[in-house]
């Protein structure tokens, strides 16, 4: 009996000094889950995006489809938070993780448009603070940066310590800035191999190049995005900088592999919010603005686009990669170019295919992937 | 029940010398660990070390071999940590290990596991599959806890002892296998009579 009151005591201790993180509720504005019910293929879409969710475990999906003349369908299906069991709307904000370095990528070209940069540049040269600490400074250009040539390493995908400290910590990944997180994470590290050699995707290419870009432009890079890209193209949702916004979609993973999805969203938060590798919010109408000015030779001119879209030639294997920008290719669309954006909690992808003139926009909040080649079909 | 099972395989070695050896506590009086501890979500390092929850273990030892000079010991734990922001966890596990004394000072490693009943911050969801909808899911989860871990101390004449130890521990199952904890202790061993 004894031994029982102790028991129960120790767990009541245990529960009673438990926290549980508040999760924020969303503001209520003016949104619809269903303002496109009278496009033509509505049904066939809303069919299909409900069958892909669900497929996939995932609370909450935005699609945007867009074909040749058609017109535009964007739908959404499922939840934007779980707690408080919200209806996802079609316009509301995503973390777009790595579709941010799409954006990065467009203002570094617009740069060297303007003559203020030459993609032939090397690091030693535009950042000379990294000499000595990255190897071979003076033989990474910023064409490598671009087209992940570099061979620098990719703390975020390749040191368990980085992903360690960041679950043991998130608050205190949110005030490390950029500095602090190169020196902390990659100087000193050998390169994982010889600029130009291979491709080798790592986001500390464009930690660099936000830097770079803040440098010359003597802006921090949030309002660099602005000036270049979001009020000339009238992208009124979609920011880089930190904000405690509560409307943008919470995110969702498997985190223990136990079936449940845990609510990531503070992770992705402290990891991505604010950066120029993947710290983008946007909704699916903005990055379709987005997409059509770029791809219209709009934002920067149409050589600079078509430079952006040209794989980068590697000495070792084969690379599927441009300039900031990904291709892809569809048996049913050809080639096509975009970006897919990875976060614990969140899965995303745009994708324009040029000869097909058609475009996807996927929003998942469940970071454990999924396949998404059923849209190529609908977009045939 | 998996995590159980685990345990219980886990336990089974340090079981077979209980039962052969008789392990006694000491000849006058139980000995009670009682330790303090900072830890953190972490790969082994000393270079970077983070900060990260704090906890208290409190434990008694059970001894095979018990010289003037090394100890075969087994111990008996419970503990609680509270990781602010990230989770909290209640564990009960044993370890079986040895120490050698030099004159007053000592050093010991112990390996072992046990369970640890983990409740993260974040809440979260379970699917049902019939409706296809998400519902909040128990917010306590159990896993396998295994450790590691190797100390120094000083042995009082009345056989108190204050010890500092570095441990290992983990979180099992996890998606990488194993989510590493470190925790560095300090404490005191008491008679009690």
């Amino acid at each position: 009996m004894k031994k029982q009151l102790i028991i129960s005591a120790f767990m009541a201790l245990f529960l009673s000094a438990c926290e549980t993180e508040p999760i924020p509720g969303p503001a209520a504005e003016p949104g619809s889950t269903d303002e496109y019910a009278g496009h033509p293929q509505n049904q066939i879409y809303r069919k299909e995006l409900q069958a892909f969710r669900r497929k996939w475990n995932i609370p909450g999906t935005i699609m945007l489809l867009k074909r040749g003349d058609d017109p535009v369908w964007i739908g959404a299906d499922g939840k934007s938070n779980l707690e408080y069991q919200t209806d996802l709307r079609i316009n509301d904000s995503f973390r777009t993780g790595s579709i941010t370095k799409v954006f990065v990528a467009t203002v570094i070209m617009q740069m060297k448009e303007k003559g203020q940069l030459r993609l032939e540049d090397n690091l030693a040269a535009v950042l000379p603070e990294v000499v000595g600490h990255i190897p071979d400074a003076h033989k990474i250009t910023i064409r490598h940066l671009l087209a992940h040539t570099s061979g620098i390493a990719d703390p975020t995908n390749d040191d368990l310590q980085y992903q360690l400290d960041l679950l043991n910590n998130p608050s205190r990944r949110v005030e490390k800035s950029t500095d602090e997180l190169l020196r902390r994470y990659v100087y000193g590290r050998a390169l994982v191999f010889q600029p130009g050699d291979q491709f080798g995707y790592s986001n500390t290419n464009f930690w660099l190049l936000g830097k770079l870009i803040e440098k010359i432009r003597g802006k921090r890079l949030p309002a660099v995005l602005e000036e270049v890209i979001l009020t000339p193209f009238g992208l009124t949702h979609t920011y880089l900088d930190r904000r405690d916004d509560r409307n943008v979609v919470r995110g969702y993973n498997d985190f223990y592999a136990n079936g449940n999805l845990m609510d990531v969203t503070a992770i992705d938060r402290a990891d991505s919010d604010g950066q120029a590798n993947g710290g983008l919010i946007s909704t699916a109408e903005d990055l379709l603005k987005f997409s059509e000015a770029f791809f219209g030779g709009k934002i920067i001119g149409r050589a600079s686009v078509q430079e952006m879209m040209t794989i980068q030639p590697v000495r070792k294997g084969t690379n599927e990669y441009g300039l900031g920008l990904e291709s892809y290719s569809s048996p049913e669309l050809g080639m096509g170019w975009g970006h897919n954006g990875t976060l614990l909690g969140v899965d995303t992808n745009w994708f324009h295919f040029p000869d097909a003139k058609a475009t996807y926009i996927i929003f998942n909040n469940n970071g454990g992937g999924a396949d998404k080649s059923f849209v190529e079909k609908l977009l045939k | 029940m998996k995590t159980v099972q685990v345990l219980l395989v886990m336990l089974l070695p340090m079981a077979t010398p209980i039962k052969a050896q008789k392990p006694t506590a000491t000849r006058s009086g139980l000995p009670v660990t009682i330790s303090v501890f900072s830890e953190s979500i972490s790969l082994p390092t000393f270079k970077h070390l983070q900060s990260g929850g704090m906890g208290l273990k409190i434990g008694t030892e059970l001894y095979y071999r018990n010289r003037p000079g090394s100890q075969l010991i087994q111990t008996l734990n419970v503990g609680y940590y509270r990781h602010p922001r990230v989770q909290s966890g209640l564990f009960v596990k044993s370890e079986f290990g040895f120490r050698k004394y030099v004159g007053p000072f000592y050093a010991d490693a112990l390996v072992g596991g046990g369970a640890l009943l983990l409740r993260p911050v974040s809440p979260s969801y379970e699917r049902d599959e019939r409706t296809g909808d998400y519902r909040k899911a128990p917010a306590t989860q159990l896993k396998f806890m295994p450790t590691v871990n190797a100390g120094f101390g000083y042995r009082f004449r009345n056989r108190t002892a204050v010890f500092a130890r570095y441990e290992l521990f983990g979180e099992m199952p996890f998606r990488e296998i194993l989510l590493p904890h470190q925790a560095l202790h300090l404490g005191a061993r008491l008679i009690l009579q």
